[in-house]
């Protein structure tokens, strides 16, 4: 049996990362939910507790974040899924109508903003309102689009070159996707890390 | 509780700065939220000032013209009132105020005297109506009603008949706003909310005692918004300035003076007709804790932190509404609101609230070092700025405790620690909770009046009545030295240098009451101003039964605190308690 890929092996990271970010949500509420239990002499509903943690980020943030994680999927699909490279039986070359069209890169980012893309904003913008997010992690967050824009123009620059494959490219889309995820995540793991510490 | 911050005069808008700042991301292409900046608390403010220089060399260009739609913005105080004013040259003529002065020059009674004619003088009244439509004053009256009112809930609920000119809702044109479809989906809990959730339910003046502008118009303007709103919470944030010649090289009496009268008018004045309490910082702790007055800002803002969250504890009863913190500053021992509410209405002056504020890193989660951080150990009186006092207090003497704390703590935890450490029973002391930030866990506990009850307390360096014997003892000093200083400023003329002579120099006037506020606080007396005082018109008169009642009060205080520190004296003996 021949090793798995090298590219599936960084999807691997990159998914580790992900619920290394899941992780620490789940974490931070239990965490905050044992602490507020055990000090605040009544039982405290979920709703409660929702209602007690949130607080605004302000729209630019929140803008910028849910642009972000829509970008973010628009990246991987890009990454991973253009291109027969990694997932052969699986990618945008096997829709040749759309794939062959003027628009046809333009139609698959949109399609990936409308349906993934729309969950994300509507779930993880609330769920980071739980979290203190400084002013220094927001201007971090800046950085993400910027990473991610890299990221889809590596991709399309190796749709545009294929079949020849251009590993720098894809290194380099890699690394900016990952670099992204980990400053959308921040929030969360840092939220959980300070929990961690009391 | 959201306050609208008002910050007055130079030093005032340099303190507000930091409670405005934006915390949301600047992306410099454009801003999303338009005018709807995200600050802490979800405050609001407005810088007020009366030099138009001042404001035209901002380094930083922090604050637009609030007539324009900026914001954060200023006001010019007397920005409504034309250079050729028939109003300005009746004034001039008849009194020698000038409307448009540049600055008060640490003269609080140049503005307590101009703000008094404007009561008092009917011929004035009628030509200030007549030429700003139906104001009483155009100061007064511009700032609140163009100024500070269109920030607040009041504007939305239509309690005045006055036309909101706003400057809220002259939006910028520099910035559109977020389109509505893409609120509804960043925001979904908010669809329902309308402006009031986003105006203040409260208003908090900021401003140094001791300086000119901030602190001649602290009073009149709170006086102001009193007559308009005889309800409506109304605090006051005063940083009593440091001690020593100052940079424009005014003379510490001097300022001193500014601030005693500053200071005698917002504590002398009765329930409902001025402030509701005031917070009381001295430059002098913080210059020598912090450095420079930006840091000192800084400080300020981070101190004032745990009172504007508004992460309420999951649980903990309804706290962030400013008319039942109303209540609780007013508060003597009603059982209910509505007794409350009378109790406020009776003869009562306002509190003098001390912070105490200390911070630490959450993981050290240590209550008693928390709160001996902010109050200062047992026994040590006169850790002058070595503690989180910031002002010079004995926390013993407080009639009531308001802990706000940010971070996971029992409430009865928090109660034990401040009680052990003030003496106060359980009833006196009202705990906010708050959840803080997860990185680290802050206390700011007001002390309510800790003073009094102590014969002799103004000779020890550290307590409240020191400072305050101290300013007051400089004021006289500086009234008895500089008549000719005091009563031939500006262009003053014979009738306002007459009032002027009456209100400093004759039997009965400020000197004599602060002469007495000297004796009430080398007695252990409470309160030391209690006699309200005009320039123009007729002073407040205390009546033998109410000064009975006040030397009654004071006698059973009296007893307790010297019962108290017997009692901790013969325990220490014992070993109990140390």
């Amino acid at each position: 049996m021949s090793p798995p890929r090298y590219e599936i092996l960084l999807l691997i990271a990159m998914l580790i990362v992900l619920i290394l970010g899941i992780i620490s949500h789940v974490g931070y509420w239990i965490r905050i939910n044992s602490h507020i239990s055990k000090t605040a002499g009544i039982d405290v509903g979920k709703q409660d507790l929702r209602k007690a943690l949130h607080m605004h980020h302000g729209s630019n943030f929140n803008t910028i974040y849910i642009t972000s994680w829509s970008l973010l999927l628009v990246a991987f699909i890009y990454l991973y899924f253009m291109t027969p490279q990694i997932f052969s039986g699986l990618n945008y070359f096997r829709v040749p109508n759309i794939a062959s069209g003027s628009f046809g890169l333009a139609a698959l980012g949109t399609a990936v903003i409308l349906i993934p893309g729309s969950l994300a904003a509507l779930f993880i913008p609330r769920a980071c309102s739980y979290y203190t997010v400084t002013r220094r992690m927001k201007r971090m967050s800046l950085l993400a689009p910027a990473l991610l824009i890299i990221s889809i123009f590596c991709s399309i620059n190796l749709g545009s070159i294929y079949p020849t494959i251009d590993s720098f490219y894809w290194n380099l889309g890699f690394v900016t996707l990952i670099l992204a995820l980990v400053i959308l995540l921040a929030p969360f793991i840092m939220g959980f890390a300070e929990e961690m510490r009391m | 509780m959201k306050p609208c911050i008002v910050g007055i005069g130079g030093a005032g808008g340099s303190m507000l700065k930091p409670f405005l700042q934006n915390l949301d991301l600047n992306l410099m292409i454009h801003d999303f939220a338009g005018n709807d900046r995200l600050t802490y608390g979800d405050v609001k403010g407005i810088w007020l000032e009366s030099q138009t220089a001042d404001v035209e060399k901002q380094k930083d260009h922090y604050y637009g013209n609030s007539i324009k739609g900026q914001y954060p913005g200023y006001l010019i105080c007397h920005g409504g009132v034309n250079e050729d004013s028939s109003t300005n040259t009746f004034l001039k003529n008849k009194y020698g105020y000038d409307l448009k002065a540049q600055g008060y020059d640490r003269r609080a009674e140049y503005l307590k005297g101009l703000f008094e004619i404007f009561e008092l003088d009917e011929n004035l009244k009628r030509l200030c109506s007549h030429e700003f439509g139906g104001y009483d004053n155009p100061l007064s009256d511009y700032m609140w009603k163009i100024g500070i009112r269109p920030l607040t809930i009041i504007s939305t609920g239509g309690s005045t008949s006055v036309k909101d000119e706003t400057v809220s809702s002259a939006k910028s044109k520099r910035s559109k706003p977020l389109p509505e479809l893409l609120r509804c989906f960043l925001k979904p809990r908010n669809l329902n909310s309308d402006q009031n959730t986003k105006r203040c339910d409260c208003i908090l003046f900021l401003a140094s005692l001791g300086g000119g502008t901030g602190t001649g118009f602290i009073n009149p303007i709170s006086s102001a918004v009193r007559l308009d709103e005889p309800i409506f919470p109304i605090f006051a944030l005063g940083m009593l300035t440091e001690k020593g010649e100052d940079s424009p090289q005014t003379s510490e009496g001097q300022r001193d003076l500014a601030a005693v009268i500053a200071l005698y008018d917002l504590l002398a004045k009765e329930s409902g007709k001025g402030i509701d309490g005031l917070i009381l910082m001295d430059g002098q702790i913080l210059k020598e804790r912090f450095g420079n007055y930006s840091a000192m800002d800084g400080k300020i803002y981070e101190a004032m932190k745990p009172l504007l969250d508004i992460r309420n504890y999951p649980g903990d009863e309804q706290q962030d509404e400013a008319q039942a913190f109303r209540r609780v500053l007013w508060d003597r021992d009603a059982k209910n609101p509505m007794e409350q509410e009378d109790a406020i209405q009776k003869r009562l002056f306002p509190p003098v609230l001390i912070p105490c504020y200390f911070t630490q890193p959450d993981w050290n989660g240590d209550l008693k070092s928390l709160v001996e951080g902010a109050l200062g150990k047992k026994g040590h009186v006169s850790s002058l700025g070595l503690d989180g006092r910031l002002f010079p207090c004995d926390p013993e003497k407080a009639e009531r405790a308001l802990v706000f704390i940010r971070g996971f703590f029992e409430l009865t935890e928090i109660k034990k620690a401040v009680m052990d450490r003030t003496g106060l029973s359980e009833g006196k002391i009202k705990v906010y909770r708050k959840l803080g930030d997860s990185r680290s866990e802050d206390v700011l506990i007001l002390l309510r009046n800790p003073y009094g009850g102590e014969i002799g307390a103004h000779k020890d360096k550290g307590t409240l009545e020191w400072r305050f014997h101290d300013i007051i003892a400089e004021s006289i000093e500086y009234i008895e030295k500089n008549e000719i200083n005091i009563l031939s400023y500006h262009s003053y003329q014979p009738l306002t240098k007459d009032y002027l002579w009456k209100y400093f120099y004759q039997s009965g006037g400020i000197k004599d009451q602060l002469y007495k506020s000297l004796k009430y606080l080398e007695s252990g007396r409470k309160p030391f101003f209690c006699r309200e005082l005009r320039i123009f018109g007729e002073s407040a008169k205390l009546s033998q039964a109410e000064e009975q009642i006040m030397v009654s009060t004071n006698l059973e205080e009296q007893i307790t605190c010297i019962s108290r520190r017997e009692a901790e004296r013969l325990l220490m003996e014992k070993g109990i308690i140390h």
